[in-house]
């Protein structure tokens, strides 16, 4: 955790890392959001309200929870994502690659989803992050999954 | 050979720039929607079209029988696509084709600004491809109204059309002939619940989607995704 800490917390304005377009679509959003929900909402969106939706999405709350996790076990554990967070870095450092993208594309494939559509949802958990410190977002993450029973 | 289509004052080669998007599964190919070329390398459709399909296909098209689309030939020559934009409240996306890919769109991106009720528009799509039918298709059509609907609380531009969708038709363009601009694209049918509560399918088809309601999103949101 302390290689990525730098990297998470010392970030610039995370927001302001999108395109413009969606910076613009995420300040919408979180005029009557916190910027949990603001994830919340990117994730749910996808049709309009009046509109069928083709496809079965999933849940877009259990798909934020299993993103956190995914989150979680990247940034605070140890044990976990241990060659992946190694490639990160190394690339990181060699000027490669950007931080939320790298995180999306690490995680993408274990929720099924679009390395873009989930970019944003990581840059979101990045300022959340920026805001509380990456120790004190671990512990918080930990309390939730031990509530929700799915820390191992 | 291509064939121009026709449309109130303009005659497009539709079949070079509107496509079908396919995504690979269990060895085959499975058709998702409708796709149409920004320019360049670049491809833009409706996001819910590509949102989950990690291995999206562009079908090129077949080339044409004596002017002819041939409903025989089903074998598909295919490019891979990169999603590399996506915006899910206006139901969005931009893809990008290989390097050696690109085209001249005889259109630009307007907006739904531009047009009244009542005013004549076409879109270019391919339905019923769940029933594996691959054929591009205009629908000459009117504009039936112009609403502000809201996804997550973000007020959004739609066109709603006087034409009946069929699945895989989301992601065309519709096109006002009298400006040669894109000014919106296909989403979906009206669903009275928004196809968020209870339905009911027959033999595939949403009875409640059955209407001559069909929505648009405006084009000026994609302008603003490949600025």
């Amino acid at each position: 955790m302390s290689e990525l800490a730098p990297l998470v917390e010392g970030g610039p304005n995370w927001i302001s890392t999108l395109p413009f377009y969606q910076q613009e679509l995420v300040n919408e959003l979180a005029k009557s959001r916190v910027l949990e929900d603001v994830a919340v909402a990117w994730l749910e969106a996808g049709t309009a309200s009046c509109t069928v939706g083709f496809g079965a999405a999933q849940s877009a709350r259990l798909f934020y929870d299993t993103f956190l996790n995914l989150m979680h076990d990247l940034l605070c554990s140890d044990d976990k994502f241990v060659e992946e967070r190694g490639k990160f870095i190394a690339e990181y450092k060699a000027g490669q690659t950007t931080v939320a993208a790298s995180i999306a594309s690490i995680i993408a494939p274990y929720v099924g989803t679009a390395t873009p559509m989930l970019t944003v949802v990581v840059v979101i958990t990045l300022a959340v992050i920026s805001k509380a410190g990456l120790q004190s977002w671990c512990t918080a993450q930990a309390e939730r999954r031990r509530k929700n029973g799915n820390l191992s | 050979m291509s064939v121009l289509w026709h449309t109130a004052r303009m005659l497009f080669d539709f079949s070079a720039i509107c496509y079908l998007l396919g995504k690979v599964e269990g060895g085959g190919l499975t058709p998702l929607g409708t796709a149409f070329a920004l320019g360049g390398r670049k491809i833009a459709t409706a996001l819910h079209v590509v949102r989950d399909a990690p291995n999206v296909q562009l079908l090129m098209p077949a080339p044409l029988v004596g002017g002819y689309q041939d409903t025989t030939d089903n074998a598909a020559n295919v490019r891979p696509l990169e999603l590399i934009e996506v915006d899910p409240i206006h139901d969005l996306a931009v893809l990008e084709a290989p390097q050696d890919f690109s085209t001249t769109v005889p259109y630009r991106l307007g907006s739904t600004d531009e047009m009244n009720p009542g005013m004549p528009v076409s879109t270019h799509g391919y339905p019923h491809v769940d029933a594996g039918r691959y054929v591009l298709t205009q629908y000459p059509t009117t504009v039936g109204a112009k609403v502000l609907v809201a996804t997550q609380g973000v007020k959004i531009k739609h066109l709603v059309l006087s034409t009946l969708l069929q699945r895989g038709q989301s992601g065309s363009l519709v096109l006002n002939p009298a400006t040669k601009n894109v000014v919106a694209i296909i989403i979906g049918p009206h669903h009275p619940t928004g196809g968020t509560g209870a339905r009911i399918v027959v033999s595939g088809v949403d009875p409640a989607a059955l209407n001559q309601t069909a929505h648009a999103v405006s084009a000026e949101y994609l302008t603003a995704m490949i600025r």
